[in-house]
Order: C-alpha cells, then sequence, then structure tokens
C-alpha cells in the first residue's frame, strides 16, 4: 500500500475513551506507570459521561450507551483533526467501523412487557405494543456507522464490521484502501466495545477466553503463560485518514501514515486456534509486502498480548521467527487497558510516537518471558511501527505505519 | 492497479422458496409466495401474524464439526447448507489457502426469549440456557465457513442490516478485483421470524398489515401496499479471479461488474425523499462496470413493500436508468431476508442473465401511480440482456448496487 509522497494516507486526528480517560496525554502518563490490578469494573467504561462528547444530544436517546462510547470517540477524533463538514466532498467522505454485536441489554425494553404477559410469547405480541417504538433500532450494530455519518455527512463508501477481536483495523485498512483507490478523499475509521457486563463476561468466559468477574482485582497478563484468560478492557478508537495533500491543504500536521496491512486466519473455525499456526507470520508477510517494506525497515512492534497463553505463544513465536536479526523492541498495552476486542490496535497509533522520547518499563514484555530479547532501545531513524492483533478464534491481523512526529 | 475480472463459480441458496439455488429460481419463475401464518411461535396476538419461513429444512449434521454444533443458530443452518451447496459447484481444491478468503453478511441474531426469562427477569445466571446464548455471536457463522472452505486469507464479517449481504458481496468484488484475494466465498445469512423481532418491526409499523391474506401481503410497488413481511435463509457465492477460474477449468456462472456503496446520511430507517443514497451508488456501480445505464436490462429492487422505500426507490431507479430498463422485487416471493437479501437477489439477477429471463412482479395488483419505473409483467419474460443490477437499502442508511454480467467470453 505504499504511494507516493502527495498521496500518502494520513492519520490527522484521534479520538480515544479508554478507562483512563479521553485525554491521550492523560492516558500516556497512566501507561508510563507499572499495570495495576484492578476490578472489572474499572476496566468498564460505566462511569465515562459520553454526553459532552456528542454534538448533537438528541441522539443519546436513539443509540445505546455502548454506542454512545463509540459516537464520541469518533466526534473526538474529528474535532481533533479540525474536519469540518464541507472540508471535503461529501460523496467522497466515509465512515468505516468495527462494532460489536448487538447486546442483549438493547431488548431491555422488552422486558417489562416480557413480565406482564408472564412470559407467555403469545400474549407478548400484546404488551409488546407498549414498549418503546424504537427499541428494534437500539440494537443495531452500525449506528456508530449511521450517526457517525450524519455528524459528518460522510456520503461516500462505508461499512461496519463485527469481526470480533479484528473489526477496528479491518475499519481502519478498508478506509485506507478506499482512499488509495480515490473513492475516498477522507474517512473517519475505527471501533469501539464494551463487553465488561454480567452477560457477555460470563459469555466469554465460558468459552474459555477470558477471566471469570471475580471479587479480587487482576489485570491482563499477556506472554506469561497465564491460562485463565484475558481481562476484557472497554474501549473505543477512531481517527480521520486523508491524503498528506489534502491534510496539508489544510494546514494539519499528520500523527502517522498507513503503509500497509494484511490480515489471515486458521480456518478452524469458530474459539479454536491451530496449535500450530503460523497465521500471524503470514500476516506479518503480506503486510510488509503491501507496504514494500522489510523487516528490517520495523523499528517498533505493538504486541496484541491477548491475555490467553495458547493464542499469546502464537504471537510470540511468530514475532521470534519473523524478527530474529533485528530483533526491533516490542510494546504492548492490554496490560493496562485489557484487551479491548473490536476497539484493540488502534490507539497505538497515538502511543508510537511518545515511545521514541521514553520507553517505559511498564510497556516493554516481561524480563525472561518469551520477548525477552525484544526489549532494546528504538531507533529514531527506524520510524515504521507494526500493529499486530490476534484472536482466540485464529484470525490475525497486522498494521504496518510510519510515525510522522517525534514524542 | 489495474482492476481485474471477478467472476462467479459457485451459488446456493435456503429460502422460504426451497433449499438449493435451483429450487429457488423455479420457484421464483413459477411466482410462487409461500408466505402464511407464522408457525414457529403462536403469533395470533401480534399485530402481524405472517412470515415466510423455511420449512422442510434440516442441517447435514455432516457438514459441521461436533464442536461447531453449539455455535448454530437457524441462520447459522441456513448458511451452512448454502456454502456446502456453493461449495460443491465451485469444485475449488484446497491449495492456495492464503489466496481464499471470507467476507459474509450477518443478522442481528438474538437469543431465545427463555433466556431474558431465566437471565434478566428471574437473574439466574446459571440457568443451562445461556449455553445457547452464544449462538448470536456475529463471526461465528464466517469462522464456520472458512474452516468449510480452507479459506486462511482472512475472515470479514459485516453489518449494516438490509444491505449487509450487499456489502459482504461488494467487498468480496473489490479484494479479488484489486488482488487481495483469487478467491472469496460471499454471501449473507438471517433469520428475524422471532417474537423479538416481530415485535419491533411491528413497533416500527413497518410490516404488512394483511394477516388475513398472507399470500398477497407483500407487494412491491402497488398502490395498496402497507409494508414489508418477514423472509429468512441464506445465499451463498464463490467469487473468483476470472483467470483463476478460467485456468482450472471451472464453470462460470455469470460476472460482477461493478459495485457502489454510499451513506445517505440522512434518517436511520427512512430513504432521502430524492433518492439521494440509492441514485448515488447506482451510478457508482454502472460507473465501475465502465458501461453506460441503458445497458443494464434489469434492476432486482430492494423493493420491500413499504409506502416509503418503494416510491423513493423508484424514483431513484428512473433518475439513473430509462424506461428500457426494466425493475421488479423479488420479496413478494422470498419475503424480505434481512441481512440475505441482498445476495440472494443478486444471484437472482445473475439467473435472470443466465436464462434471459425478468423475475416476474407478482401481486401487483395496480401499480401505483406515483411510481413511473417499468415494472416487470406480472409473468416471467424473455429479455434479452447483457447486464442487471441488484440494490440493497439498510437501516443505517447503507445502500448498495452491483451490476451483474453475463457468463464471459474470452475477449
Amino acid at each position: 500500500m505504499t504511494t507516493n509522497h502527495h498521496n500518502d494516507i494520513c492519520v490527522t486526528g484521534m479520538g480515544a475513551v479508554t478507562r483512563f480517560g479521553v485525554n491521550i496525554d492523560e492516558l500516556w502518563e497512566k501507561l508510563k506507570q507499572p499495570a495495576e490490578e484492578a476490578m472489572p469494573q474499572d476496566y468498564s467504561l460505566a462511569k465515562f459521561k459520553p454526553m459532552p462528547h456528542i454534538s448533537d444530544r438528541r441522539m443519546l436517546k436513539a443509540i445505546s450507551r455502548v454506542d454512545a462510547v463509540g459516537l464520541s470517540a469518533l466526534e473526538l477524533a474529528v474535532k481533533d483533526a479540525g474536519l469540518e463538514k464541507g472540508a471535503y466532498d461529501p460523496h467522497k467522505t466515509g465512515v468505516y467501523v468495527g462494532a460489536p454485536a448487538a447486546s442483549v441489554y438493547d431488548n431491555e425494553p422488552y422486558l417489562d412487557a416480557q413480565r406482564k404477559a408472564g412470559n407467555d410469547l403469545r400474549m407478548f405480541g400484546k404488551t409488546c405494543m407498549e414498549s418503546r417504538p424504537t427499541t428494534l433500532l437500539l440494537g443495531l450494530p452500525n449506528n456508530v456507522l449511521c450517526y457517525g455519518a450524519l455528524v459528518t455527512d460522510a456520503r461516500g463508501p462505508n461499512d461496519n464490521y463485527t469481526s470480533a477481536d479484528l473489526s477496528g483495523l479491518i475499519a481502519l485498512m478498508n478506509a485506507s484502501k478506499q482512499i488509495k483507490r480515490n473513492r475516498l478523499e477522507c474517512a473517519v475509521a475505527g471501533g469501539f466495545a464494551c463487553h465488561n457486563d454480567p452477560v457477555n463476561s460470563w459469555m466469554f468466559h465460558r468459552l474459555g477466553i477470558s477471566k471469570p468477574h471475580g471479587e479480587t482485582p487482576y489485570k491482563n497478563r499477556p506472554f506469561t503463560g497465564d491460562q485463565e484468560g484475558a481481562v476484557l478492557g472497554d474501549g473505543a478508537t477512531f481517527m480521520t485518514l486523508e491524503k498528506r495533500a489534502g491534510a496539508e491543504a489544510r494546514g494539519r500536521t499528520p500523527l502517522a501514515t498507513i503503509c500497509g496491512a494484511a490480515m489471515r486466519c486458521d480456518a478452524t473455525g469458530p474459539n479454536e486456534v491451530d496449535a500450530h499456526s503460523d497465521g500471524l507470520q503470514r500476516a506479518i508477510k503480506a503486510a510488509l509486502e503491501d507496504a514494500q517494506l522489510g523487516t528490517e525497515d520495523i523499528g517498533l512492534i505493538f504486541a496484541s498480548g491477548f491475555g490467553l497463553d495458547r493464542v499469546d505463544q502464537l504471537e510470540a513465536q511468530a514475532i521470534r521467527t519473523m524478527f530474529d536479526a533485528n530483533k526491533p523492541p516490542v510494546a504492548c498495552l492490554s496490560q493496562h487497558l485489557g484487551n479491548l476486542m473490536e476497539a484493540g490496535g488502534l490507539v497505538e497509533v497515538a502511543i508510537a510516537p511518545k515511545l521514541v522520547a521514553e520507553f517505559p518499563e511498564s510497556l516493554r514484555p516481561e524480563k525472561d518471558g518469551p520477548l525477552n530479547a525484544f526489549r532494546g532501545a528504538i531507533d529514531p531513524q527506524k520510524p515504521h511501527f507494526m500493529i499486530l492483533r490476534t484472536s482466540a478464534w485464529g484470525e490475525y491481523f497486522c498494521l504496518i505505519a510510519k510515525r510522522e512526529q517525534n514524542g | 492497479m489495474k482492476k481485474r475480472r471477478v467472476v462467479v463459480t459457485g451459488m446456493g441458496a435456503v429460502s422460504p422458496l426451497g433449499t438449493t439455488m435451483a429450487a429457488n429460481w423455479n420457484g421464483l419463475i413459477e411466482g410462487r409466495c409461500v408466505a402464511g401464518p407464522i408457525k414457529r411461535f403462536d403469533a395470533s396476538e401480534y399485530a402481524c401474524q405472517i412470515a415466510y419461513e423455511v420449512e422442510d429444512f434440516k442441517l447435514d449434521t455432516g457438514l459441521i464439526l461436533e464442536r461447531e454444533k453449539r455455535y448454530l443458530n437457524h441462520a447459522g443452518e441456513f448458511a451452512v447448507t448454502a456454502a456446502a451447496e456453493a461449495l460443491q459447484q465451485a469444485g475449488l481444491k484446497n491449495d492456495n489457502q492464503d489466496r481464499k478468503g471470507v467476507t459474509f453478511g450477518v443478522g442481528m441474531g438474538c437469543s431465545d426469549p427463555e433466556f431474558y426469562q431465566n437471565v434478566f427477569i428471574d437473574d439466574n445466571f446459571k440457568h443451562p440456557c445461556l449455553d445457547n446464548h452464544i449462538r448470536h455471536f456475529p463471526n461465528q457463522i464466517s469462522s464456520i465457513l472458512a474452516r468449510m472452505s480452507g479459506a486462511k486469507g482472512g475472515i470479514t464479517t459485516v453489518h449494516t442490516a438490509c444491505a449487509s449481504s450487499g456489502q459482504s458481496l461488494g467487498e468480496a468484488y473489490e479484494q479479488v478485483a484489486y488482488g487481495d484475494l483469487d478467491v472469496v466465498l460471499t454471501g449473507g445469512t438471517d433469520s428475524m421470524v422471532h417474537p423479538y423481532y416481530l415485535a419491533g418491526f411491528g413497533l416500527l409499523g413497518a410490516l404488512a398489515k394483511r394477516n388475513e391474506d398472507p399470500r398477497t401481503a407483500s407487494r412491491p410497488f402497488d398502490k395498496n401496499r402497507n409494508g414489508f413481511v418477514l423472509g429468512e435463509g441464506a445465499c451463498v457465492l464463490v467469487f473468483e479471479e476470472y483467470e483463476h477460474a478460467k485456468a482450472r477449468g471451472a464453470t462460470i456462472l455469470g460476472e460482477v461488474c461493478g459495485y457502489g456503496v454510499t451513506e445517505s446520511a440522512y434518517r436511520i430507517t427512512d430513504l432521502h425523499p430524492e433518492g439521494r443514497g440509492p441514485i448515488e451508488a447506482m451510478q457508482m456501480a454502472v460507473d465501475d462496470a465502465g458501461i453506460r445505464s441503458e445497458q443494464v436490462g434489469y434492476v432486482n429492487a430492494h423493493g420491500t413493500s413499504t409506502p416509503l422505500n418503494d416510491r423513493i426507490e423508484a424514483l431513484a431507479v428512473t433518475k439513473v436508468f430509462p424506461q428500457s430498463t426494466r425493475l421488479s422485487s423479488t420479496k413478494s416471493m422470498t419475503g424480505h431476508m434481512i441481512s440475505a437479501a441482498g445476495a440472494i437477489e443478486f444471484a437472482f439477477c445473475l439467473k435472470a442473465l443466465e436464462h434471459q429471463v425478468l423475475p416476474p412482479s407478482i401481486n401487483l395488483f395496480e401499480q401505483d401511480p406515483e411510481i413511473s419505473a417499468n415494472l416487470t409483467p406480472s409473468t416471467p419474460t424473455d429479455h434479452a440482456m447483457d447486464y442487471a443490477l441488484s440494490n440493497s437499502v439498510g437501516f443505517g442508511g447503507s445502500n448498495t448496487a452491483l451490476v451483474a454480467g453475463r457468463i464471459p467470453h474470452d475477449d
């Protein structure tokens, strides 16, 4: 996906909502501290208030709280980019979203009707007519796409992905491709996820993916051999994408450029990982080919750090195999933020430049762990960085970007 | 990068018309309407009591692994069955797995009502019904399809409501056309014949109000239409790069020539009154195909039979295409298959081109005088055409258009 200079696909704005707030600099300060264990509710965004971040407050009545988190991050990105409606042709502006599945909580407005009907589904047909008329719309997984397009007047190519852990990165990749193909001039792309509710946390635990919600604090422990599972983290990250020429015409300095991306899978079916998978290696190779780069060009790797041993082992193996020669430093955010699922692999774009000036121990892989050899210094002359994403479903993603700023 | 040609080498379908692509096409041409009172649950107290349900369907459990059973709801079973048919027809070898992918459209998925009773109302998190709740993860179906096809090039699950499979086909087309992959298993599946969805669509006023006469309830473009009727099912297609297909001697069923996708950015459920969104999507698809609009012989409309959608969509069609382009909606025969609609309707376009036949417009008793589009006759009609186009429009504002072409011959 490398292009000439003026056609570089640049990240010009970023909006992120994490357990540490919405300010990237404050997030960075937290990430520099050792990751501490926290209670399950501390990984959720239950206390986050979307209202200040959503330009049309009426939307809050039409969407779920989870969607409000996603929309907040989208609007924060647009604001950060200084992107006003009309900056680009609406037909050349698009929104690409990685979203979670409809939540069971979206059907809560029906519960009163179901109670009134004494759980008689025949009578529910009558009592349901007293429910909120737009209940069905609450559960649309593409609400953030719809309302995001409304606030940005984005009428061009678009999509909404419910591909679980890879969703946000798929959105970013495909938005970039549409810009490269000149179907779009500008896009807002990202992902969001809020799985820290009793039902989802039970479900992921039942699938053997996450730790159970317990009464004691915990943290995600990637690459430590932890078999219990990942700690789910809630979050949302969106970014604005424009060609360099367009960004410069608007007086914007890019944060990064998107250079290449690829995904692969094991084709083993749901919730299965091939124990001998080379899926991540294949994704890395394909992304490097897409970016027209070699492994020696990569100055930094953000590991996915899923938090489930059978997945982490494969990731560690892939990094060791592919980067044995030059061993770029590895960073990982999942100890602090939890596994962000659909929102994973995105906020790293904002963190990459900061690591040049200071690479805190808190973000490095553990000493004596499987990635011990990847604890070196960042080479400021190697601006390309790689973001990896893994899943418990045997799916793998690799994004390659280049930082435009240092620190 | 120069775009590569994309052809279709396999198709499979499960719908109320039948459980194979052939049965679906035959039912369509016969103008068969199988709508009736809902049998899956007692809907006698609901505002809308009718649907198009898939009947006489039993999953061949040999298609799935034991460990996959827990992940399959109705929609999943439909998808697996349609995928098996498509893959058998395509006859792909299990090589170059990195160059094969899955891009699939899915629906909302919903736990059984007993889940809500036991978990939300009775607060019982240990109830066994929770295990069934696992079935509504949206990407499980795509994951099983990847396992069935040996596709290791990546899995993309798309959800934009009624535009889901239109967008999944469009993305699959682009993945092959631009060289990301050589083969993509694509399509969509859905099954919303469920109390919560019947309630939901009913509350929105979107469902037809002809319980007494289910077989004429879905009447796209008719003056007295008053809503859509839920259907269900799946359609799966194999998209393949043309030279790749020729080299292995694949049977080519048609071509995917162009794709257009837009966002109305208007309202979550309503189309813009001037057709903004669909107009641009259709024009984009025609331009992408490198053809003129008058070369399109037939448009398969989204055509839900709602007063607003049909009028505005027909207006949009007349703004893009001349009167020589015929229009119909096949939802009067399949019901509204929601996330599966775009895929099966594109398949119908391919079949129409293969047989040079226009699908009939059934239940068109009196064309809405506000609709000037040239609708197809009430019986199947021979019609020489090289291209057809399939429209899909979704809640949330996504609009897709896909141009289908006849089986290509070497230049």
